[in-house]
């Protein structure tokens, strides 16, 4: 469908972090009884405009962390008046995500989570100081298309390269691939080749950029 | 501590900086024999020589911004023990000097583990409490300034530090809440007002926790403190720093959080631009304050959220470093050097230090771009940093070695560098940091 002006300016005052417009314009496309769902899909494609302005250096991690507590009073606002299964993803792949055990830092992992929410990716978080086990356990239930490790701190390589081995005694025994990402301040090729990771990035528009590279079917 | 010459008002800014390092080399040394006397004594000349960015025999390789963990944790210490058991730091810190002959003396920092238990300190998780023990610290990110509370800060930031934020910060300080507004303290019976928290059970209390974390306070400095003083008996000097931040770091990294502060760009600018100057003369008094009773002449800040990946350069020139800037200018005005240890890059922000006058900074690198700071800034500031601890953890010696070697020779030609990593870790190898400091040596 072809987006209106209206629609063009709800976009767009999302991607300029207008907080108080854009609150104010969701509440009023609620109260005029227009659908929740297209209020979500133009919340998204909003935030996926902040994304391409982080990635042309407009935008820094301030903005990011702007623009997703802004999509996550949107979200607030919309949810009581949507079904939930309603707002599942358009399917762009599955994503598991955690900080390792022993680290209890957040804001990169909570970022590409909400990011990657509104690239479509289905995202569940893990949350911080995530054993392996519990990774392990998560990716045989989900069967994830990919799974991100976050760490902040160095002394996160070790606990990185702990669950990267038990993930790949899943993957040997369910013969099923899954890349694993991993990221953090610290992070470069050296650690990613260190701990057995596929990948390795340092932010989070990075890690989209990765997951729609890695996923065909991404948005 | 540092005594100021009688003609301290009538010196420049770069004489009172000789008068803190001159009283900063001089420091008595009860030395364990002359051979050490005369060890130190090339060794702190050497580094006096790189802090005045004159002619000196080659540079020098300071492990400490990177391995001191790894140089205990080498002899089988833990993390906990970094945060508990600081006698058991004393023999594997001792032995490392004695086998490596550092340029400089590497200590570790006094995590007063049995005074944060005393006092429910909030701020970090430690080994042996609820991390691990083979860890030792991580902060933990929160609000401990609502964003509703910025006029209060605004209005008297002492005031909000005392009654407002140490409460929250440590649970056994709770009861601060209760003092009085100081400033109205003046009429007779205003004693009442004084007084009144201190005959209070719930403040009593406080007050015994607070002296029993003060012994154990002491106990861990003392501890400390004996072990730096074997050290440089031994012939190896301290590089005499005292750890601050920059307005907006105290603000963000203490007060509003990451999340926080960084929204507060955005929601409330004029009220975080207000802070940021609250806090200046504040920072000021309080940084000249901890120098001078240290004796340390340079105020070490660990720098976080004006790196590059946190914020535009516009919102740096906005929120971060206009009142950075007038600390370290004041700073400088009062002889203390600003050794600025820059986590993450600084890429974008070279040309900001460059503002700077001669000599005032250190500049410490993590992953900045080097080339740029050898043509920017080298001429100005003396230079360190940079060896990553991604490579002194999962290089190789040869990678190790080669990595080093080609920082080295990039400032062979400036006026004062310093080897050194660009960021903290717990795993290497003997063989790699022996070639990190063997590339000085060359």
């Amino acid at each position: 469908m072809k987006p209106n002006t209206a629609q063009e300016q709800f976009i767009q005052q999302l991607s300029d972090l207008q907080e108080i417009e854009i609150l104010d314009a969701v509440r009023s496309r609620l109260a005029e009884n227009e659908d929740p769902l297209a209020i979500i899909e133009d919340a998204q494609e909003g935030m996926r405009r902040v994304g391409l302005r982080y990635e042309q250096g407009e935008y820094y991690l301030s903005a990011l962390i702007m623009a997703a507590e802004i999509f996550r009073e949107i979200m607030e606002i919309v949810q009581p008046v949507v079904v939930e299964t309603q707002v599942a993803s358009t399917g762009s792949g599955i994503v598991l995500l955690g900080t390792v055990q022993g680290d209890i830092h957040d804001i990169g992992k909570n970022i590409i989570s909400i990011l990657a929410s509104c690239y479509g990716f289905v995202v569940h978080d893990l949350g911080v100081d995530v054993p392996p086990e519990i990774f392990v356990a998560q990716a045989e239930a989900l069967k994830p298309d990919l799974i991100g490790l976050s760490g902040l701190i160095t002394a996160s390589f070790d606990a990185m390269g702990q669950t990267i081995a038990l993930l790949r005694q899943v993957e040997a025994r369910t013969g099923r691939r899954m890349p694993i990402i991993i990221g953090g301040s610290q992070i470069d090729e050296q650690i990613c080749s260190f701990v057995g990771a596929d990948y390795w990035v340092r932010s989070a528009m990075d890690g989209i950029l990765l997951f729609q590279r890695l996923l065909p079917n991404a948005l | 501590m540092f005594v100021r010459p009688d003609n301290w008002n009538e010196m420049s800014p770069l004489e009172r900086r000789s008068a803190r390092l001159d009283a900063w080399q001089n420091a008595p040394v009860q030395f364990v024999n002359p051979e050490a006397e005369a060890a130190y004594k090339v060794r702190i000349e050497r580094l006096r020589k790189i802090y005045d960015m004159e002619p000196h025999d080659r540079p020098i390789a300071d492990p400490f911004m990177g391995a001191s963990e790894y140089i205990v944790r080498r002899k089988g210490v833990q993390g906990t023990d970094l945060v508990y058991n600081h006698e058991k730091l004393r023999e594997p810190l001792l032995e490392f000097h004695r086998e490596f002959q550092p340029d400089v003396a590497v200590g570790v920092l006094p995590y007063p583990g049995r005074s944060w238990d005393l006092l429910d300190f909030k701020l970090y998780l430690w080994g042996g409490q609820k991390l691990p023990d083979n860890l030792v610290i991580q902060a933990v990110e929160g609000e401990y300034m609502m964003p509703d509370e910025y006029a209060d800060f605004i209005a008297d930031p002492t005031a909000f530090w005392l009654k407002q934020y140490l409460p929250r910060a440590y649970g056994a300080l709770a009861p601060l809440a209760m003092l009085p507004d100081f400033p109205k303290i003046s009429e007779s019976v205003d004693t009442i007002d004084l007084l009144l928290p201190f005959g209070m059970p719930p403040f009593q209390e406080m007050l015994h926790k607070m002296m029993e974390a003060g012994n154990e306070l002491m106990k861990t400095l003392g501890i400390v403190g004996q072990t730096g003083a074997m050290i440089a008996a031994e012939g190896f000097p301290a590089m005499g720093l005292n750890i601050v931040k920059t307005p907006f770091d105290y603000l963000g990294d203490t007060l509003r959080g990451t999340k926080g502060i960084l929204m507060d760009m955005y929601r409330r600018p004029n009220e975080l631009l207000a802070a940021c100057e609250a806090y200046v003369p504040v920072l000021i008094k309080s940084i000249v304050g901890s120098c001078d009773r240290s004796g340390a002449p340079t105020a070490f800040y660990v720098l976080h959220k004006g790196a590059d990946a946190f914020m535009s350069q516009a919102q740096f020139e906005k929120f971060y470093w206009p009142t950075w800037k007038q600390v370290m200018m004041a700073l400088y005005e009062e002889g203390i050097i600003s050794y600025l240890f820059i986590e993450g890059s600084y890429n974008k922000r070279l040309e900001n230090l460059a503002q700077m006058p001669d000599k005032s900074l250190v500049c410490h690198f993590d992953q900045t771009d080097m080339g740029p700071v050898k043509e920017i800034l080298s001429d100005k500031f003396i230079i360190t940093g940079n060896v990553p601890a991604s490579l002194m953890s999962a290089g190789t010696t040869d990678e190790v070695r080669a990595y080093c070697d080609n920082l080295v020779e990039l400032f062979e030609d400036a006026p004062a560098y310093i080897l050194a990593h660009g960021c903290y870790f717990e795993n290497t190898t003997d063989d790699k940091l022996r070639a990190f400091m063997d590339a000085v040596k060359k």
